[in-house]
């Protein structure tokens, strides 16, 4: 219920358009919140993060503990930053549809799926990451920009999987009713209908 | 079911109930555009009875289409908002709307016990004409982002009004009533179809 209003919360926040403009001249920490704030501000990168966080808290492997979906997880999230980082620099026109497409398949697989296919969800952490740093750097080049904003941005990448993951994890820990990941499960689909409607607005306008 | 679930439920049946004041407001800017859109399935009987029924169907259904078809039916309904908004047409709009509670009420007034694939099929074409409807009738002024939310989650929650409702199949004069709304709900559909609403 938290991360729901939460979600909501962030995202009626007005969304920047693609292409973010960064600001220049902004001091170091100034430039750290801009950057943390482009990922968690606009929709089609949130609602990806909060999906793959909610994919993973839902992802509670037998074999090493319930609680390990989102640390199984975390190297291919961040070994997809590290892609999504480099491949700025090719600045192709495609990657600001990234988070939208990612986004879609990672809300899917929380909604219908989670947790069956570990393969899968170690991929769509490894394209969440991608795609949320490609998606949020589209037409700024690597290096183009303050070392300041690419650790912004790397920090609300991984914080918002992260939050997501441990209220899911908290929740089933703390309420042991299967109705709760039926929750999540629900929500999620609404994030992939909301990032249906936020690709077919962005389309028209 | 518990006397307190009991009283849980008719609080919200009320509270949905309660009439609202009229808004002058036209659906500007991020508010106005998230209160038009999570006021537009509500204000419409004909989409309130559809998501209700959608609810109350998925309860006789039980486990798992009592949670699949509330995930399947936003899912395919942003699929049909978005051809509205790319102004993608389909048609038979209205009637398609009418015709979903004509089909889901009677599914529900005769307990119709049908596979999971086969009513997530039901469930998800009907969808499409809700979806259209929406992102058709989006305002010029309204913050589409946040139109699209509210009628998201306004869509979600009546789902969970039928599924609420649906707990009474629990008992068996409970069915009974849930059946009889079913009945209701056609006879809404019936009336929006032939033009009578």
């Amino acid at each position: 219920m938290r991360v729901g209003l939460l979600a909501g919360a962030l995202l009626l926040v007005p969304a920047p358009a693609l292409a973010h403009a960064f600001k220049s001249g902004a001091g170091a920490w100034e430039a750290f919140v801009e950057g943390t704030a482009v990922v968690l501000a606009w929709p089609p990168t949130l609602i990806a993060m909060l999906a793959m966080g909610i994919l993973a808290g839902l992802w509670r492997p037998r074999e090493t503990g319930p609680r390990d979906g989102m640390v199984r997880i975390w190297p291919f999230l961040i070994l997809g930053q590290v892609a999504g980082l480099l491949l700025s620099a090719a600045t192709l026109p495609a990657l600001g549809w990234a988070p939208h497409l990612v986004g879609l398949l990672t809300t899917l697989a929380a909604a219908l799926a989670p947790g069956r296919l570990p393969a899968m969800v170690k991929a769509l952490a490894f394209a969440t990451g991608l795609a949320v740093l490609a998606g949020a750097l589209d037409g700024h080049p690597l290096g183009s920009l303050d070392i300041a904003v690419y650790a912004g941005i790397l920090f609300g990448a991984n914080l918002g999987v992260a939050i997501a993951a441990g209220l899911v994890t908290l929740a089933l820990d703390q309420w042991e009713k299967p109705w709760i990941a039926i929750g999540f499960r629900v929500l999620a689909s609404w994030g992939a209908a909301i990032l249906i409607l936020q690709s077919a607005f962005e389309a028209r306008y | 079911m518990t006397a307190a679930r009991a009283k849980g439920i008719l609080l919200a049946t009320l509270a949905v109930l309660v009439a609202t004041q009229v808004q002058a407001h036209t659906g500007e800017g991020v508010v106005g555009g998230f209160s038009s859109g999570f006021l537009h399935p509500i204000f419409g009987w004909d989409h309130v009875v559809a998501m209700v029924a959608v609810g109350l169907w998925g309860a006789f259904l039980g486990q798992p289409a009592i949670w699949i078809l509330p995930v399947v039916f936003p899912l395919v309904m942003a699929f049909g908002g978005a051809l509205g908004v790319l102004g993608v047409p389909v048609p038979a709009i209205e009637t398609g709307i009418a015709l979903s509670g004509v089909i889901l009420g009677l599914l529900v007034a005769f307990a119709v016990m049908a596979p999971l694939a086969v009513a997530a099929v039901i469930v998800g074409v009907f969808a499409i004409f809700h979806g259209h409807a929406h992102g058709t009738e989006l305002p010029d002024a309204a913050n589409p982002l946040a139109f699209g939310i509210g009628f998201v989650i306004a869509t979600g929650l009546l789902h969970m009004l039928g599924i609420g409702l649906g707990a009474l199949t629990g008992s068996s004069a409970g069915r009974i009533a849930v059946r009889g709304a079913g009945a209701a709900i056609a006879l809404v559909g019936g009336a929006f179809l032939f033009g009578l609403a």
